[in-house]
């Protein structure tokens, strides 16, 4: 059953006063429960489609169904509630708060829900425990290695959670050990909480972690296949 | 809609402490302004308006154009309205009928050469009848030919003289020394920052035959029988005018003053709230990343923009209150000299109001111009933004 339904998308931007066609009446399925990389050349618009389906951004056309709701429908307050609820994010820049402590940024997705303050303890401690920095929890960013931060930022993404989580470029400039410990994660969301995971990547070794690899080029699919 | 935790709005105003210390210095010295200008209008208006008592008309010059220290009558004048008008008030049979001469002169204490103008009555004991807001605070009423003054208490500040040890002290007054024998007060009211002296002892001084007005406060009577009775004595040629109407129409006349402090406090105001808000703007617009996450997260945008104002409106109003209250430590109760006497800068609820006021002015200002550049980009640009 489809989670994510793109038909015909597009997504314009004006630059110098031309028009760049960056996704190019894009059809793609994406079930629920799967794991997808999106690869391409750099300007081939996967990042553009990460944000699209996040509810990020808004297609310039075309009809985009995420868990049977037409983002295009929503204005910018009921899409900021919408992403609260439906999409965990994982970003390149790590965007940790730096005046709040790890246990204050992973917290703050949850403030958005309604959930007592044991409730939100319990989640907070789960995600924390879940990326091995319990015991940094009272640590703000400036005090945690670039490892440790990255593991952070992972959490907040956990803790809701989330109906799709959004992962652009996820192990960045990591090293092998970092870049393993969050794809490990990631597996482990996929298979033992059936989580559905759109990732942005370069990496062909990270994109074989996913079931599935989407090539785009030129904002149009190209090659769709499966990586295990 | 969910606002962000305040815990977070008060943490953030810990990074960039150079920035949120400006800030503050800006919005302190925009409130600081603000409220002593409030106080200088505020303390112009009460001292003119506590002067005036609804029940008080005055008899002056016909010529005069309302002016008291223009104004000149023939000495008789209050004898003679004293019998032909009914209904004046009377104190154990005395009426409430005060002659008076209202006169600047040039004053000096001690050795020192001073270019400042003294404003001097002449009164005699009904006075303190007409003018019951004048307490007498120590020594006595000065002596007809004695050389004897009594002094209002702003008025001996002005002079740099103590209040309470005043008594026996020597001024000069036109160059003629004067022996200070009582001290008055007056609150808020000019007379407080006046010389008095028996009216005939002023009249020698000035070395002229008439004096200013009469002043009368009246019971049954109504302003109209004393129009009639100066309409009857055309020969004396007098007018008649309210009291309240006359410290109206002074304050009308210092009107462009109280304009001019007002603008140029503002200006002045201006500069500095822009330099904070200036600072607090380049501190915040930082954060636009920041902000772009929260919004990604599901923060709504008018709860990120909340949270910015918050943290605005703490820096600046917190700043523009401390100017306000500073200001009123530094300069509260401070006398200004005018050509009506003396009156004090009066810092009350309105200038703290007016400090805040500015203050959250500041901040919506600095809020907006945090908040603009990170409205204006697609969230996913500010999401890139370094």
């Amino acid at each position: 059953m489809s989670l994510i339904e793109c038909r015909l998308l597009c997504k314009d931007y004006e630059r110098g006063g031309e028009a760049v066609h960056v996704l190019d009446h894009l059809d793609l399925s994406i079930e629920r429960g799967s794991y997808t990389a999106l690869m391409g050349p750099s300007g081939s618009g996967k990042t553009t489609l990460l944000n699209l389906l996040a509810g990020i951004d808004r297609a310039t056309s075309g009809e985009l169904l995420v868990d049977g709701t037409d983002l295009a429908q929503l204005d910018r307050n009921q899409l900021a509630q919408w992403r609260s609820r439906h999409v965990g994010y994982v970003f390149q820049l790590y965007n940790l708060v730096p005046v709040l402590s790890a246990y204050e940024n992973v917290e703050l997705p949850l403030l958005l829900h309604d959930l007592t303050a044991a409730e939100r303890h319990r989640r907070v401690v789960e995600a924390l425990e879940s990326v091995d920095l319990a015991e940094r929890h009272a640590h703000q960013p400036r005090q945690l290695s670039g490892g440790h931060e990255q593991r952070v930022a992972n959490a907040p993404a956990l803790v809701t959670p989330p109906t799709l989580l959004r992962a652009d470029e996820p192990t960045g400039d990591h090293d092998r050990t970092n870049a393993d410990a969050v794809m490990d994660l990631f597996g482990r969301l996929h298979t033992e909480r059936g989580q559905t995971i759109v990732m942005v990547t370069h990496d062909d070794s990270i994109a074989r972690r996913a079931q599935r690899t989407v090539r785009l080029e030129k904002g149009r699919l190209a090659v769709q296949e499966a990586t295990r | 809609m969910r606002a962000l935790p305040l815990e977070y709005s008060l943490r953030g105003l810990s990074r960039g402490r150079t920035r949120t210390l400006l800030a503050l210095l800006g919005s302190l010295v925009a409130g600081a302004l603000i409220a002593t200008a409030s106080a200088f209008l505020q303390g112009m208006e009460s001292a003119l308006g506590a002067s005036a008592s609804p029940s008080r008309v005055i008899v002056m010059g016909a010529g005069s154009e309302e002016s008291l220290e223009r104004s000149e009558i023939g000495a008789r004048v209050p004898g003679i309205l004293s019998a032909s008008v009914q209904g004046i008030r009377r104190t154990a049979g005395m009426e409430h009928v005060s002659a008076e001469t209202h006169v600047a002169l040039p004053i000096a204490h001690g050795g020192d050469a001073s270019n400042d103008n003294g404003l001097a009555r002449g009164v005699g004991p009904a006075a303190l009848l007409v003018h019951p807001e004048v307490q007498l605070l120590d020594g006595r009423w000065p002596e007809r030919g004695a050389g004897e003054v009594l002094a209002g208490r702003s008025a001996l500040r002005r002079l740099g003289i103590d209040p309470d040890a005043a008594i026996g002290d020597t001024i000069t007054l036109a160059g003629v020394p004067l022996r200070i024998v009582g001290t008055m007060r007056a609150p808020g009211s000019t007379i407080d920052g006046e010389w008095w002296m028996p009216i005939e002892d002023l009249t020698t001084l000035m070395r002229r035959e008439t004096i200013s007005c009469v002043i009368v406060d009246l019971d049954r009577a109504t302003i109209g029988d004393v129009q009639a009775f100066t309409l009857s004595r055309l020969d004396l040629e007098l007018a008649v005018l309210a009291e309240r109407d006359y410290y109206s129409g002074l304050l009308a006349f210092f009107a462009p003053v109280r304009v001019l402090v007002a603008v140029v406090a503002a200006l002045m105001a201006l500069a500095a709230a822009l330099g904070g808000a200036s600072a607090l703007a380049a501190a915040f617009s930082e954060r636009v990343r920041e902000n772009a996450v929260l919004e990604t997260l599901g923060y709504p945008r008018p709860a990120v923009i909340l949270d910015v104002l918050l943290q605005c409106t703490i820096v600046a109003v917190s700043g523009a209150l401390a100017g306000g209250l500073l200001a009123r430590w530094l300069f509260g109760g401070m006398l200004v000299e005018f050509s009506m006497g003396t009156f004090a800068l009066h810092f009350d609820a309105r200038a703290t109001l007016l400090a805040a006021v500015t203050g959250f002015i500041v901040a919506i200002v600095a809020a907006f111009l945090s908040t603009w550049r990170w409205i204006g980009l697609p969230t996913p640009e500010a999401l890139r933004t370094t």
